[in-house]
């Protein structure tokens, strides 16, 4: 089996894992979009706040809660799984480049589903939302680039849970910044392009770390 | 006379420290902050140290990556908990120093948010390293994550950089007022001081390792080893 | 956006003092502790058998 036939099938596999469960449809979405409606209880109504900080709230609820989205993929493959995938000879960086797409795609999957949320609680300005096509992809790939190393450095212990989003969070912000100012440059006329080069740039240095550390991460899971 | 050449750098540490204390209170005071900027003093170098200890801890994993030697594992380990200590002390002066001059504690600018997030990134380290039991697997998994986490600092640096002047109409650089001669003094007497706390922090961990390696040899029965699953001999009835 | 408070502040060594004692303060307290356990580290590994 070639690189990418292999990656395409633990993809596949992790996809149908999630169709079976649709653990980030119904469970983590939502829990996103209660945080939405929360925050304004907590913050104040005011319509203009609420059009100004909007776009902000919603990627930070991306990021936080795409954390939560991360952190299946390590709760679903248990050690016998992984042994499995280990004996059939899978390259590691294929495994970890299957790994991530499904990732990407799924936390993709919930920015959708979280985006007309936001657009109807906050209201926000929406100028250049094309740009978002291109936005949310790249955002998505990043954090799950980041996400998938930081679970592959926390696999089998007891705190993963408490410690992988700590290993995430503070990376990721230049992947918050550049999701955040890209319409925020935008709109000051300031021009979109070093945002998207920024996140281009850091989704690309997150695909070849992660690959080249792909096979010492499995040799670190005895 | 043994215990003062063992010592020898910690003494020199603290003459440092202290020479670099008489002149940072008799150096003139700024002309427009005042007396206030001599927190720079000490704000600047802890801050520098902290990056510093960093930079070590990158350059141990990469060598223990390369070479699989334990003393690189135990540097990098070293260096991340030194680091901490000194990124959290340039946090809170700071702070402090913030509090007077701006009004408020924090200000948000590049070098400040990064070393905020640079005091996470060593958190995340640090436990990282304490979650795992099996020395090697510490070693590789904590290397790992070191070097990513180096990749992406200096990234982070930049994007708070634009993100700043993409709002900041005038870019009034806070922190850059200090007097050379004062600061640079200051610098090299905080470097003795990590050199000094470093060659203690390398000395326990060789203790610990010595430590972890007599307990992996006596092996000692789990607790719950002696509690036996009860079953059943014959239907309905435990033995 | 931020504005300077005062050229001179009022209280300005207050502010000084407990700069320096924090970080001083917590630079030493550091190098105590280390000395606390390398102590005992070693006192264990002497009672080891």
């Amino acid at each position: 089996m070639t690189f990418w036939r292999q990656a395409k099938e633990i993809a596949r596999k992790d996809l149908v894992v999630e169709a079976r469960t649709s653990e980030v449809v119904l469970m983590t979405a939502p829990f996103g979009a209660a945080a939405l409606i929360l925050i304004p209880l907590a913050i104040g109504t005011d319509a203009p706040l609420l059009s100004r900080l909007g776009a902000g709230m919603y990627w930070i609820v991306v990021l936080l809660f795409g954390v939560l989205v991360i952190l299946r993929k390590s709760a679903v493959d248990g050690p016998a799984q992984t042994d499995v995938i280990r004996l059939l000879g899978v390259d590691p960086a294929a495994r970890f480049a299957g790994a991530t797409a499904t990732t990407a795609f799924l936390l993709l999957l919930f920015e959708i589903i979280l985006a007309p949320v936001v657009i109807a609680l906050y209201n926000p300005d929406l100028r250049g939302w094309p740009w978002l096509l291109l936005i949310l992809p790249l955002t998505a790939a990043g954090l799950a680039l980041l996400g998938t190393i930081a679970a592959g450095v926390t696999t089998g212990l007891g705190t993963r849970i408490s410690l992988t989003p700590l290993l995430i969070i503070p990376l990721s912000l230049p992947l918050l910044l550049g999701a955040t100012q890209a319409l925020e440059g935008l709109r000051l006329g300031r021009g979109i392009l070093p945002w998207l080069v920024l996140l281009a740039a850091v989704d690309l240095a997150l695909a070849v770390a992660g690959v080249l550390a792909a096979r010492p991460i499995e040799e670190a899971t005895a | 006379m043994t215990a003062l050449r063992s010592r020898w750098l910690e003494l020199l540490a603290i003459v440092a420290l202290a020479a670099s204390l008489v002149r940072s209170f008799t150096v003139q005071a700024d002309v427009t902050q005042g007396d206030v900027q001599r927190l720079m003093y000490v704000h600047v170098p802890s801050a520098w140290l902290a990056f510093l200890a960093f930079g070590v801890t990158v350059f141990a994993s990469a060598a223990w990556l390369r070479t699989k030697q334990d003393r690189w594992d135990r540097l990098a380990a070293a260096s991340a908990e030194v680091g901490v200590v000194f990124t959290a002390l340039a946090i809170a002066a700071g702070m402090i120093w913030a509090r007077p001059v701006w009004g408020q504690f924090w200000t948000w600018e590049p070098r400040l948010v990064t070393t905020a997030l640079l005091f996470f990134i060593y958190l995340g380290y640090l436990s990282l390293r304490k979650a795992v039991l099996d020395p090697a697997v510490r070693a590789r998994r904590a290397a790992i994550m070191g070097i990513i986490a180096f990749i992406q600092v200096p990234i982070v640096y930049q994007s708070v950089n634009w993100w700043r002047s993409l709002h900041q109409t005038s870019s009034r650089n806070s922190i850059d007022t200090p007097l050379r001669l004062t600061l640079w003094l200051a610098v090299l007497a905080f470097t003795f001081v990590y050199l000094a706390l470093m060659r203690r922090r390398l000395e326990l961990a060789r203790l610990e390792d010595q430590l972890e390696a007599r307990h992996a040899d006596s092996a000692s029965e789990l607790a719950g080893d002696g509690v036996t699953i009860p079953t059943l001999d014959r239907v309905g009835q435990n033995v | 956006m931020f504005e300077l408070v005062a050229a001179q502040v009022a209280g300005a060594w207050w502010y000084v003092a407990a700069g320096y004692t924090v970080v001083l303060g917590g630079m030493a307290v550091f190098g105590v502790a280390l000395a606390l356990r390398i102590r005992r580290a070693r006192r264990r590994l002497q009672n080891m058998p």
